[in-house]
Order: structure tokens, then C-alpha cells, then sequence
């Protein structure tokens, strides 16, 4: 009787602790940043060059531990990681395509036009100032909105095309092309 | 706000960080998860009212008298501290990732409400990190153990663990502090003064780490049972953050490994202790960069 009343008085007092703990807890959402990148390994002996990268829009989110109330889509990055022997001054231009996986219809995010390989070394946003020859395609952006407002987010195939300029007098030109999409979630813990 | 309502409280945010830290197990904990979105130039302002109301509560109560003779003293406290939060900080100024205007926006600290949203590019917006804690006051309290006196000197030590399985971080706190009576150096003096030095270290998870360093002079009057005290305090807090941002950009710094101090350099304290015996009872008041009520009921000779 004794002990059970112990048990009792503690589980009450843990009930109280809980209480008043939860009190001081806001019921508001963490913000997470997530982020999705896909690679294309770009390899070419003339001037054109094209490669597609499928990609789970949703597995960004289904990684994010607690309850997700909402995804927004904010950034989209580019970097070329590696160019391997190529002369960092060779440039490329281009075009950055969506498509929707099982669907037809391509939509362009971005236009690249006589972008050097050095100029991306780092990360660049594509709405950055910093970097001439790069336009936003509006239509693109709200693609991609959409498709981390459906739910589930679906699987999208990425194409990046376009051609290369040597600047190195180099037989083939190989470089790595980092496309990243930064998104936030809001979780309810 | 009586004592009773500090001692509640303060076990109460003990509690609280646990659950903040590992609530659930293998899942998100949410203060950690809150930090580790916020970049190397916007979590000090998010954290830095954290820091004040901690660092205010860890350097305060540490005793209630400065009568330290060499008789020999043994005694445990319970401390209850409070530091009042106020609406200023509630709120900071932070910058948003690129590719949002690098113009500092007011948005929510970890003691505020909701985060601010900013326009960008093509319509896009980003949301600034949400409040998560919801406090009109800081309340904390710690256990301390005081041993002496030898040649008028005495110590304190202040100590508490917790270590779950391997999902749960660990919270551990330690303290130690020295006082010296100095009446001895003076002759007859109407009052008892002291002077004490203080380092606490307060680690939780794996990306919190906190240290305390303060040096006071005290005085203090008996009258009876009751002890009127008062004193000046230098303290130097500092918080380290370590961590890697959850996602990351170009423009920052994916590790982030962070050392912010504390606002709060000196303070006044003034307060009362009533010695009934083996039980002693006590409180004051401290006035700083933040303001402090703290009490404490000990046990001993």
C-alpha cells in the first residue's frame, strides 16, 4: 500500500512536471531546410551534350522525421564540381528542363547562355545577380512550386542540354553539373 | 511569483529540456532541430535571450551570507532562479539565405512567436525559424553542496547528470566556486564580508555547451535568525554551438562552430536569509543586464 501510494505521488508529480513543461513549449512549427540534388556527369566529343537525372521530389521530405504540414520550394543552385582535364575556361550554354515522370510536356526553368566553368566552381543561385547569362524562366519556377505542393511530391525527370565551347583546344570535355533545389518544411514535432 | 511556483517551474524546464532534447526517441528533437537550420550569422541573435536568462539564473544564489568562520559547515540547497523575459527579446534581426535580399529582417528568437516570412524572387518566400519556447520567465534550478570551513574559506560545488541510452543526449552541469571570509584581515567591522570565484560548465546533446565564470564581494548583517545580504558580481558567460547546418547553400558555411557571451557583465544583489537551525531559507534579488529573483531552502550546519 505504502509503495503504491509512492508510485501514485510520483506519477503525479511527473503529471504536473508535464503540464506545466508543456506550458512552456510553443505550439508552433520548426522550420527545416531540406535539400535535393542530382548530378550529371557530362562527357561529350563534339559540341552538344544532354543527360537526364530522375529524381523523388518527395524522399527530401520523407526523410524529415516528425509530422510535415508543408513544403515550399525556395531556391534552386547549380555547380560544376568537377571538370576533370578540361580548361576551366571552356564554357557551356543551355537549358534546364522539368517532366513531370509519366507525363509529355517539358517545362524550362532556366536558360544558361556562355556560362565558364570557373564561374560555377562555386554555388550559384539562378535567380543570383552575380553571374550574367542566366534567365529564370517564370513558368518553370511555378512548375516546380506545384510540384512540391502536390502531395505526394512526384518523380521528376531533369534534363540539362545545350553545347559547349572549348577553350582549351581539347578533344572531348568532360565536367560534373550539380543541380540543387533547397525546399522548407514545416513540421509539427 | 513565490518560491514554491520557481522551485515548480524550474524542475519543471529540467524537464522540459529532456523532452526538448529527445522527445521522441530516434525522432526530431525540437530545439536542436530549430538550431541546426539557423546559420553561423543569425543563431546567436536566435539563442542569445537563451543565453542571457541561463547565464542569469546559473550565477546566481550561491549563498546567503557572507559570514564564512572556521567553524565547520556542511549543508545542501535547492536553488530556484527566475530571470524575467521581456518583450525585446522576443525578437532579433536575421538574414535570409540567398537568394533573398541580404536585409536584416525582425523575426522571432527561441522566446518568440512566429518566425517572419520574406518575398523573394519570382514570388518565392521563406519562412525565418519559429519561437519555441513560451516563457514570461526563466526558471532553473540546481542543486549545491557546500563544504567548509577551513581557514575561513569554504566550497561549493553544484552538480547534475543525466545520461539516457544512446538516443537520449546528455545533460551534464557542473559547478565549483571558492568563497573566503575577510573579516580576519580587518579587525572589527559592523558587517561580514566575503569574496567568492565560480565556474560552472552546463553541456547538453551534442551542440550545447555553456560556461560561467563569475567573482563577487558580498556583506551581510545578522539580526537574529535573519541575515540581510548584499554584494557585487563580475560574470562572463559564454555559450559554444556546434553543429552542421541541415541544408546549406553556397553562401554559408555548412559547420558551423559558434561562440557567443553572455550580455550580462555585472550586477547588484540584495536579499534576506532566514536561518532557522539545520533549515535555511533565502532569497534575493538580482538587478543586471537581466533582472533575477532567486530563492533557495538548504539543510545542514
Amino acid at each position: 500500500m505504502k509503495n503504491q501510494r509512492k508510485t501514485l505521488l510520483g506519477l503525479l508529480a511527473v503529471a504536473l512536471l508535464y503540464v506545466s513543461c508543456d506550458d512552456m513549449l510553443r505550439d508552433n512549427l520548426v522550420m527545416l531546410d531540406a535539400v535535393s540534388s542530382f548530378t550529371y556527369s557530362i562527357d561529350t566529343g563534339d559540341n552538344n551534350y544532354s543527360e537526364t537525372e530522375r529524381v523523388n521530389l518527395q524522399s527530401v521530405i520523407d526523410d524529415i522525421d516528425g509530422d510535415v504540414e508543408d513544403v515550399s520550394f525556395f531556391n534552386i543552385t547549380m555547380l560544376v564540381s568537377d571538370i576533370y582535364d578540361s580548361s576551366p575556361e571552356t564554357s557551356f550554354s543551355g537549358q534546364l528542363t522539368a517532366r513531370q515522370s509519366g507525363t509529355n510536356q517539358s517545362q524550362a526553368i532556366v536558360n544558361f547562355n556562355n556560362i565558364k566553368f570557373e564561374d560555377f566552381f562555386t554555388e550559384q543561385s539562378i535567380f543570383s545577380d552575380d553571374i550574367e547569362g542566366i534567365s529564370v524562366v517564370s513558368d518553370g519556377i511555378s512548375t516546380l512550386v506545384d510540384y512540391y505542393n502536390q502531395k505526394p511530391a512526384p518523380v521528376v525527370d531533369f534534363t540539362v542540354a545545350g553545347t559547349v565551347n572549348r577553350a582549351g583546344g581539347e578533344d572531348r570535355v568532360a565536367f560534373d553539373f550539380e543541380v540543387r533545389l533547397y525546399v522548407q518544411v514545416a513540421t509539427d514535432p | 511569483m513565490n518560491i514554491l511556483t520557481i522551485y515548480q517551474k524550474g524542475a519543471s524546464l529540467v524537464f522540459a529540456l529532456i523532452v526538448l532534447f529527445t522527445y521522441p526517441l530516434n525522432a526530431q528533437n525540437q530545439l536542436e532541430d530549430a538550431i541546426r537550420q539557423l546559420s553561423a550569422d543569425n543563431v546567436s541573435g536566435y539563442m542569445q535571450p537563451f543565453l542571457n536568462g541561463f547565464s542569469g539564473n546559473m550565477n546566481s544564489g550561491f549563498s546567503g551570507s557572507a559570514k564564512i568562520d572556521d567553524k565547520f559547515t556542511i549543508r545542501i540547497d535547492a536553488i530556484g532562479m527566475a530571470t524575467m523575459i521581456g518583450s525585446s527579446e522576443e525578437v532579433y534581426n536575421a538574414v535570409p539565405p540567398s537568394p533573398f535580399a541580404q536585409q536584416p529582417v525582425r523575426t522571432a528568437t527561441v522566446f518568440g512567436d512566429q518566425g517572419a516570412v520574406v518575398q523573394g524572387p519570382e514570388g518565392l518566400s521563406y519562412k525565418f525559424q519559429n519561437g519555441q519556447l513560451d516563457m514570461d520567465y526563466f526558471p532553473l534550478v540546481a542543486p549545491q553542496l557546500t563544504i567548509g570551513n577551513f581557514y575561513n574559506t569554504q566550497l561549493i560545488f553544484r552538480f547534475f547528470t543525466y545520461s539516457g541510452d544512446s538516443d537520449v543526449p546528455d545533460i551534464d552541469m557542473i559547478g565549483l566556486g571558492l568563497r573566503h571570509g575577510l573579516n580576519q584581515y580587518f579587525g572589527e567591522l559592523p558587517v561580514d564580508i566575503a569574496a567568492g570565484v565560480f565556474f560552472q560548465s552546463f553541456k547538453i546533446g551534442d551542440i550545447i555547451n555553456t560556461n560561467f565564470f563569475s567573482v563577487n564581494g558580498m556583506a551581510s548583517k545578522e539580526f537574529s535568525l535573519l541575515t540581510l545580504y548584499g554584494g557585487l558580481q563580475f560574470e562572463y558567460s559564454n555559450m559554444n554551438l556546434n553543429y552542421t547546418l541541415s541544408s546549406s547553400s553556397g553562401d554559408q558555411e555548412s559547420e558551423v562552430d559558434l561562440s557567443f557571451s553572455s550580455d550580462n557583465y555585472i550586477r547588484a544583489m540584495a536579499g534576506l536569509n532566514l536561518n532557522l537551525g539545520v533549515v535555511h531559507i533565502r532569497t534575493d534579488f538580482n538587478l543586471g543586464k537581466v533582472s533575477v529573483l532567486s530563492a533557495s531552502i538548504g539543510f545542514g550546519i
